[in-house]
């Protein structure tokens, strides 16, 4: 609560600034759906790749929750199935083969620098680096009648959509009744969300092939807010065919015709859109860029499928409510709370889009 | 008013022991026939009759008439019993008779939906259902050997419409009826309209199936459909207006479905299909039966019950409600509905207890059981209650305010610093009506947690402090809204809801404490506010009376839960989307569609409340 800013208390815990001189070969693991620390494992392993050029380092992507890999089989996780037991396989052909190399043998374990799971096409894929080399970048653009294409909005149309979000009704992360985080908001349906006039969906078209992202999709928005402070989330989902069919056995009996799969989020507060350690008011009405990444992913959206971007501005309690006003929120009373309209510009030099690595 | 083992079968997994017995029994103690039994017009209804070898007594009749088939067809094919009320009656001798309808499967004639009664029949040509039942009896009598004259009728859903029937104009052999979630009055308040507004997954999904034209007798009726999606948010979004049906599935084919949107207000058509007004001078004891949680039918049930005591003195007719959905008290047991536990062997006091009883003693001269006038589940207790009167003589009317900052009181407001609450409506973002995905509707929506709307934006709640006694609510609830809205005509719906404590113990994965059980709720399409067959605009951003009866409940909020209200503009796809224009929704298209802002007002000059009654 005494710490609002990245300030020199956060400064001296950060640990990828010291992951200079690391003798030791190293692993790096982590799960799609680790709503923990997934920011940890790819940071991690990219502070040694950048500070140690020609160190073994090598990084693990599975679908896990957090410390899944360790601790159950990786065959499912809440209603998906992955088609194999991906924990196991991790255990005995990854991490068995990584210490026995390095500690009973000569050190040349076989593997490749990334293996990860491709979410969607269930299988394991090597890289020879991460994000894959190859991948190739692609703009999704946000489009003001609710499209999301690769093409850029042609001009014509409204030039931005918007929506009022009001800190007393924040727009829920889970339609699952807890107190507590958990992990399967991670891959939650979002048609609890999608039907609320506070979050803006963008769809696109039936994908007419396979569409494979791979690492952290990059959130380009032109926005304004009514407010001086305010918070951005952007979810990137994956929706099933009306006809696809439900997981057998479906004990949590799930319907996953028109399912809408949360790939991959994240929250960007406002004050904090040019660093954490200067917060900047937001200047009322004035377009604004926000521009952050969401956690590396390893996901196929199957022909078929759609893809779908949600916005919002709550995602609670998983995130604290922004009060709308630019304050010192660990202090904020709800009498500071404000509805703010809140606008995503898709028009010309303020086009909104994600930015993708896309792979084969 | 879905065929309504149809509909069980699909929403419940009914015990199957005793089948292959059942159809066993049947065959070694009764003998089937199948007729052709001719009405005064010359056509033939279908009709099986299961007669019981047993001659040492006579034995009294039990018909029902049916448009969902009284299959199977066939001399060597036996019924299958699906439930334990229906076994009781084979068990206990009864000549049992199943009848299509007019017009549906393999009876001839034409098939009308909800035929409009005939007062004055001067001719052989003028028939209606009450003459299609005085037929069949006067043919049964005569040609059914060892009956011992007196006939009861009895049916749930669109059966019970044909029971109400049955009983106007009765063939005197008829002792006693039990109309159950009968089909009464559309438009009004069954199935497919609440107080105006159009139940369009309801409508859609039964008329996609049932509606089809029939080109002769068939023992296979109706069709499927296939949404092509579990989700029927996703499909009412993509079907977007009632209009667009036609060209995307039914084609112009389905004449009920043009009916009902060639007749979007009261008018000599729906009237012309109201029953209430004619259930006068009836000979027959009734029983009426109906479910709290009734989706399709609890209008027809209480509006039914209190039609025919308003028009019958010194009549026999008796009132049985409890915490069922639609026909659920003919299943097996039923004991929870969603999250919510009721009680144990809920259906077999019904049958044991009720049902049977009153059909023992009018057909077969058992003795006189003690029912009484109201024999009603008080729901949140989870208790049997009797009454001589529904609603108890005893209830007091009570209004209910709603107060700023979300109070809710039986105080009125005494002061407020702002006049009014208000949210924005967009038909483009409805609100769900349930947090499940359901393709058709989610049976359980009527006691569903609300929590998943009370977060919404576009919804108003409103609720007590905790309850410092018990409250019982128990009848009618009448909400009296000042409001306005920004548009020409919209939809106000109100929700009656009861929190539980936040310590309430969850069963199971299900999460009980801080649940919101809706109680009751109902829609007013704004334009019908002075009338179904009275449309009228909204002046837009002006005061205006809100007033409409949602249906009775009977229900206890325990002292220390609370009561809530929950206020919102659309209910989707329950009912379909008010463009927020005054125009024919019915042949509304999307881009009529527009974000209207509607105010509640709720201060001491202009107070909104609900009027309650309350059962010290």
């Amino acid at each position: 609560m005494e710490h609002g800013t990245y300030d020199e208390y956060w400064k001296s815990r950060n640990v990828p600034r010291h992951m200079n001189n690391v003798k030791p070969a190293v692993m790096t693991v982590g799960g799609w759906f680790d709503s923990e620390d997934p920011w940890g494992a790819v940071n991690i392993y990219r502070a040694i790749e950048t500070k140690n050029p020609g160190s073994s380092n090598m990084l693990v992507w599975g679908p896990w929750l957090h410390g899944g890999w360790a601790r159950m089989d990786g065959d499912t996780l809440g209603y998906a199935h992955f088609g194999s037991k991906t924990s196991l396989w991790y255990r005995e052909n990854i991490e068995l083969k990584f210490f026995t190399a390095h500690l009973k043998g000569d050190g040349k374990t076989g593997l490749p620098e990334t293996w990860a799971y491709m979410t969607g096409g269930n299988e394991w894929r090597s890289f020879s680096a991460w994000p894959p080399k190859e991948a190739k970048t692609r703009q999704l653009y946000f489009h003001s009648n609710g499209n999301l294409s690769f093409s850029a909005p042609a001009g014509s149309g409204k030039p931005y959509s918007e929506y009022v979000s009001d800190p007393m009704k924040p727009v829920p992360f889970t339609a699952t009744t807890t107190t507590r985080m958990g992990h399967l908001f991670m891959m939650e349906d979002q048609r609890f969300a999608s039907s609320r006039p506070d979050v803006l969906v963008y769809e696109s078209s039936e994908l007419s092939e396979d569409v494979t992202i791979a690492g952290p999709p990059e959130v380009n928005l032109y926005t304004t807010s009514t407010g001086t402070d305010c918070d951005w989330i952007v979810k990137l989902i994956d929706v099933f065919p009306g006809d696809a069919p439900d997981p057998k056995p479906n004990p949590a009996g799930v319907k996953m015709g028109h399912f809408q799969m949360l790939i991959g989020a994240e929250v960007m507060r406002g004050k904090f859109r040019n660093g954490l350690e200067h917060p900047e008011p937001l200047k009322p009405g004035e377009i604004t860029k926000i521009v952050y990444t969401i956690p590396d992913k390893l996901h196929r959206f199957k022909k078929g499928h759609r893809i779908m971007v949600q916005v919002q501005s709550t995602w609670f309690p998983l995130v604290d409510r922004n009060p709308g006003t630019f304050v010192d929120i660990n202090k904020a009373n709800e009498s500071d709370f404000r509805s703010t309209t809140q606008r995503v510009y898709t028009s010309g030099a303020n086009a909104s889009f994600l930015k993708l690595l896309v792979v084969d | 008013m879905k065929p309504v083992f149809t509909s069980l079968a699909l929403l419940l997994l009914l015990p199957t022991f005793g089948l292959s017995q059942d159809s066993l029994f049947i065959r070694l103690n009764y003998t089937k026939h199948e007729y052709r039994v001719a009405m005064r017009d010359g056509a033939k209804l279908f009709t099986i009759a299961y007669v019981p070898k047993d001659v040492s007594e006579p034995h009294p009749i039990m018909i029902t008439r049916t448009p969902y088939s009284v299959g199977p067809y066939g001399p060597d094919a036996y019924l299958k019993l699906t439930s334990n009320l229906q076994r009781k009656y084979f068990q206990r001798g009864y000549i049992m008779i199943y009848q299509d309808v007019r017009g549906r499967n393999m009876s001839e004639g034409e098939f009308v939906n909800v035929r409009p009664y005939i007062p004055n029949k001067k001719s052989n040509k003028d028939v209606d259902e009450t003459s299609d039942t005085y037929d069949t009896i006067d043919w049964l009598l005569k040609n059914i050997p060892n009956n011992n004259g007196r006939v009861g009728i009895k049916g749930i859903s669109y059966p019970g419409f044909y029971s109400t029937m049955a009983t106007i104009d009765a063939h005197p052999a008829v002792k006693a009826t039990s109309p159950q979630a009968p089909v009464s009055k559309w438009m009004a308040g069954d199935d497919f309209f609440h107080n105006g507004a159009f139940l369009i997954s309801h409508a859609f999904d039964f008329y996609v199936r049932f509606g089809w034209p029939r080109k002769e007798p068939t023992t296979t009726d109706g069709r499927t459909f296939h949404p092509g999606t579990p989700d029927g948010y996703q499909f009412y979004m993509n079907l977007g207006t009632a209009s667009n049906a036609n060209e995307k599935y039914m084609h112009d084919s389905v004449a009920f479905w043009n009916d009902i949107l060639k007749h979007g207000k009261w008018d000599s058509f729906w009237e012309a299909r109201d029953v209430f007004p004619h259930v006068r001078n009836l000979t027959p004891s009734t029983l009426v039966v109906g479910g709290w949680f009734d989706a399709e039918n609890l209008y027809g049930a209480l509006n039914l019950y209190k039609a025919i005591e308003q028009k019958n003195k010194r009549h026999e007719n008796m009132l049985v409600m409890g915490p069922w959905a639609h026909g659920w008290w003919s299943a097996n047991n039923v004991d929870s509905l969603g999250a919510i536990k009721f009680g144990s062997n809920l259906s077999d006091f019904f049958a044991d207890s009720l049902e049977l009883p009153f059909f023992e003693h009018h057909l077969r001269g058992k003795d006189k059981p003690e029912l009484a006038e109201a024999t009603v589940f008080e729901t949140g207790s989870n208790r049997w209650r009797r009454f001589d009167s529904w609603p108890p003589k005893k209830a007091q009317s009570k209004n209910l305010y709603l107060l700023e900052s979300g109070g809710l009181s039986f105080e009125a407001p005494s002061r407020s610093s702002t006049e009014f609450d208000e949210y924005v409506n967009d038909p483009r973002r409805p609100v769900p009506y349930t947090n499940e995905i359901a393709p058709w509707y989610n049976a359980a929506y009527m006691l569903e947690d609300q929590r998943f709307a009370s977060r919404r934006p576009d919804v108003l709640v409103y609720q007590t402090p905790p309850l410092v006694k018990d409250v019982t609510l128990a009848g009618p609830i009448t909400a009296n809204l000042l409001a306005s809205t920004s548009g020409s005509d919209c939809d106000w719906i109100v929700k009656v809801i009861d929190v539980f404590p936040d310590d309430t113990p969850s069963p199971g994965n299900i999460k009980l404490g801080g649940y919101q059980m809706l109680v009751r709720g109902d829609v007013l399409r704004g334009k019908f506010r002075n009338g179904l067959s009275n449309p009228e605009s909204f002046l837009p951003d002006s005061l205006t009376k809100i007033s409409f009866v949602l249906e009775d409940a009977f229900h206890t909020f325990k002292k220390g839960h609370r009561i809530m209200v929950q206020i919102q503009s659309s209910w989707f796809p329950l009912v379909d989307r008010n463009p927020g224009k005054f125009l024919d929704i019915y042949r509304a298209r999307e881009t009529d569609f527009q974000a209207t802002r509607q105010r509640v007002f709720r201060s001491p000059a202009n107070p909104s409340s609900l009027k309650l009654m309350i059962l010290e």
